[in-house]
């Protein structure tokens, strides 16, 4: 079987805080593995240490027990940090606050020429990049004439031009606007049909939705991992109440109560209409 | 949103012979400028400077009011500047007002100072009209590399000023909302003494700082995960090389500084 | 306390190559004790009308009246109506700046020019009202408190003015779906222990649905539709077309409609799409 491309072996870190060293627990023996190409979704209330976890990936954070290993290098090992941080690429909440150049193309090539990539080809892995995220026609323009979708898919651009072959976004929409919440959401799901391994951090239910996989997480441990229809189904009630629910999903159980046969793997809008037609 | 638009230094696209220059050629061409006015000190002199920055102009296709804006801010400096050196300046009387005496020295004082401080500021602001941002500082940072034997951080240094211009307009939008958001708490900006102003500054300056280290701090993670490790091993998209064209301004200007120097009153 | 809102203009960088009409001719009214809704695409000139609402920024024609006095005049009564509105930026935990919490909720009272007791009698009740301990946080830093710690703190640096009028700018952006539902229950506890005129600027349909009494819809600066919560999310047509979504309920109604079922559409809440598709499907 191939080797995943990122390994989570019983993985611990707390936070320090300044005065005092005292311990914040984030992470608590965390095991995951993540196949090459899978799209995975990571959920979980603020506090989850879910963002305590993207970082880990690509040795932002270092782990305080366990171990990360991208591509079979433990990213505790120094000689490895740069050949992971190509391979693992991060794009942040602030749309804002990761671009470095006041020009959006200038700034698309900050990654490869920190690689040392040759100029003609990081020409043409800007253009690519740029393309594959619809910001092509954009490319010349400032940074603050931009919208916060526009923003985050100039970091995405960052990102592929680096050709890492797994992107980790940390709550890439929390900061936008419904509509550039949707752009963000389907360059993602085409990064992942064109073959990225996709780790997407978010506390919105229905993003985690369309995953192929998702990890749930709480106060620093995974105590879900499963596909999005198991979530639903196994989630109890007194876990839905805490957890984001789609909205379909909310529908589904309140009129499961009333008496309706809903199948518990109703978990969108056009699933429920689908069902209450056939029902008739 | 009307105070982001103001970016410093304003860029003009264009494809101009001038825009095209190397920026290393531009900036030791406008480095050059910039000596020569202070050797310049008779009418033909700058004659010869002014004509010399009409014909940069021209060839670059700036319009001249975007020059003109670059003056009014020192507008101010240059009139006061003219007054002092008009009455402060020993020498042949030509007219007195009372207690103060406008003299011939006086007056050609003045009249050179003023067209310096205007030369100046239209000379550096081609520069910055002629040059993007981050051309620029790339070109600050290849002049400078050389002294990196003698410690000079050249990269870090152009680094810093890359950002500062990326994020001047963000912070501008910051300061613009946090302004607000006292006002409305009922904050009071504009009234009071020196001191009262001053003190009145906190509740805009704490958040400001805050936001900034919390900028920075982001910007930090971000240029960390994308195997930013200073300037060792860094290529460049733009790429930077002299060609024929930047020969030939270089010919230019050392006609230029040849000429300056002749006119210069010890000869001639 | 009652605004009104006639033939509103504004224009950015007027009479510059960049200029940009930022409203035109905006009127309506706000009647005192309403929960306004303001929906729009972003760049539609919501943050911009709000920001007439109070003074803060002076419109090119027009004018916003609030019980009847012009808020941008330079008098007495103008500047006593202009504090009794009070206005909640987007990312209100960024303009903390003081060293105790306390402190910083009493920055807007002090500036009203009361005595340090009633500040900090004030702040303490606009502390609890935002669902915090007031005792128990006022004399922490702000800066030591959670995102969603500080925002609160935020909202009862300006609750604390005892403002007639509250005006909030998108206050559940950025926090995570409980931050969120804490937010809209904070909301809703104020609005019935203060009985405030609210005006709440969202790009959430269902908190719209949930909470507001009236709707107004902006585009591109002008004001294009106004009406009740169920009267402005009938018309989901009109709506897309501005780019604008329906609360969840609606657009599962108007789903089941376009199968050929004779639902109502007029549903803004989970439970009365509940009794709904029990009526016809049960």
């Amino acid at each position: 079987m191939e080797q995943p491309i990122i390994t989570i072996e019983d993985l611990t870190f707390a936070y320090e805080r300044e005065e005092g060293g005292e311990q914040i627990p984030a992470l608590s023996h965390v095991t995951l593995s993540v196949p090459a190409g899978s799209f995975v979704a990571v959920i979980g209330q603020n506090g989850s240490g879910k963002s305590t976890l993207a970082k880990c990936l690509n040795a932002l954070l270092l782990p305080g027990g366990g171990a990360v290993y991208v591509k079979g290098r433990s990213t505790a090992e120094d000689a490895a940090v740069w050949e992971i941080r190509k391979t693992v690429g991060m794009v942040f909440q602030n749309p804002d606050n990761q671009l470095v150049s006041s020009i959006v193309e200038d700034d698309v090539a900050f990654g490869p020429e920190n690689l040392g990539v040759e100029p003609a080809q990081i020409r043409r892995r800007v253009d690519e990049a740029l393309k594959s995220v619809d910001m092509y026609e954009h490319r010349k323009k400032g940074p603050h004439l931009l919208s916060g979708g526009q923003k985050q898919r100039v970091a995405i651009a960052g990102v592929l031009a680096m050709e890492s072959e797994c992107i980790v976004l940390d709550e890439p929409t929390a900061m936008l606007d419904p509509s550039g919440r949707k752009e963000v959401m389907e360059i993602i799901h085409r990064l992942h049909r064109q073959g990225k391994t996709i780790i997407l951090i978010t506390h919105f239910m229905e993003e985690a939705a369309q995953a192929d996989r998702v990890v749930i997480m709480e106060k620093g441990a995974v105590i879900f991992d499963g596909t999005p229809k198991e979530v639903f189904t196994a989630a109890t009630e007194l876990e839905s109440q805490r957890l984001d629910m789609p909205f379909a999903v909310e529908m589904a159980g309140r009129l499961r109560k009333r008496g309706l046969d809903i199948p518990r793997d109703v978990i969108t809008d056009q699933g429920l209409v689908e069902h209450l037609c056939a029902l008739k | 949103m009307a105070i982001k638009d103001i970016t410093l230094g304003q860029y003009f696209p264009g494809e101009s012979p001038v825009h095209r220059l190397d920026p290393r050629t531009k900036i030791i061409g406008t480095f050059v400028f910039l000596i020569s006015l202070f050797l310049v000190d008779r009418f033909l002199g700058f004659a010869l400077a002014g004509s010399f920055l009409m014909a940069l102009i021209l060839s670059s296709g700036v319009p001249f009011r975007f020059l003109f804006r670059g003056l009014k801010p020192i507008l101010f400096l240059i009139v006061f500047t003219m007054l002092i050196n008009l009455f402060m300046t020993s020498g042949t009387e030509l007219v007195r007002l009372g207690p103060l005496a406008v003299t011939e020295e006086g007056l050609y004082r003045a009249t050179f100072m003023a067209l310096r401080l205007v030369l100046l500021i239209f000379g550096s602001s081609l520069l910055t009209l002629v040059t993007k941002p981050i051309t620029l500082t790339d070109g600050m940072e290849r002049l400078m590399s050389p002294f990196n034997r003698v410690g000079l951080p050249s990269h870090e240094l152009a680094m810093m000023m890359t950002i500062a211009l990326r994020f001047i307009p963000t912070l501008l939008d910051e300061t613009d909302k946090i302004m607000k958001a006292q006002t409305a708490r009922g904050a009071d900006f504009e009234s009071g003494n020196l001191f009262r102003r001053a003190k009145g500054l906190i509740p805009l300056l704490v958040p400001l700082f805050v936001s900034a280290f919390r900028i920075a701090a982001d910007l930090a993670m971000a240029m960390e995960s994308r195997c930013y490790r200073g300037g060792q091993g860094r290529t460049r998209m733009n790429g930077m090389a002299f060609g024929r064209r930047d020969a030939l301004a270089a010919g230019v200007l050392v006609l230029y500084a040849a000429g300056t120097l002749y006119l210069r009153s010890w000869i001639g | 306390m009652r605004i009104e809102v006639k033939d509103l203009t504004h224009i950015y960088s007027e009479g510059m190559p960049f200029e940009t009409v930022a409203i035109r001719q905006v009127n309506f009214t706000v009647e005192p004790g309403s929960f306004v809704g303001l929906i729009g695409h972003t760049g539609s000139g919501k943050s911009t009308l709000i920001q007439h609402l109070n003074g803060l920024l002076k419109p090119v024609e027009g004018s916003v009246l609030a019980d009847g006095v012009d808020v941008c005049e330079k008098s007495e009564a103008s500047r006593n109506v202009r504090r009794k509105i009070g206005l909640v930026f987007q990312y209100p935990e960024y303009q903390l700046f003081e060293e105790t919490v306390l402190k910083d909720v009493c920055f807007g009272p002090k500036n009203l020019g009361l005595s340090q007791d009633v500040c900090e009698e004030r702040s303490f009740h606009a502390l609890n009202l935002v669902g915090l301990d007031a005792e128990g946080v006022k004399d922490r830093s702000p800066f030591s408190l959670s995102g969603g710690e500080k925002r609160r703190v935020a909202i009862a640096g300006v609750l604390a003015m005892d403002p007639e009028v509250l005006i909030l700018d998108e206050p559940t952006a950025g926090l995570d779906p409980k931050g969120h539902n804490d937010v809209l229950e904070m909301i809703q506890n104020i609005r019935r222990s203060r009985e405030l005129t609210i005006i709440l600027v969202s790009h959430n349909m269902d908190d719209i649905a949930r909470l507001a009494d009236h709707v107004l819809v902006m585009e591109d600066g002008a004001l294009v539709m106004e009406g009740s919560p169920k009267s402005i999310f009938a018309q989901e047509e009109k709506l897309r077309d501005l780019g604008l979504a329906v609360p969840s309920a609606t657009a599962l109604m108007q789903r089941l409609a376009r199968q050929g079922y004779p639902v109502r559409t007029d549903i803004l809440t989970a439970a009365e799409a509940e009794e709904e598709i029990i009526r016809i499907f049960g």
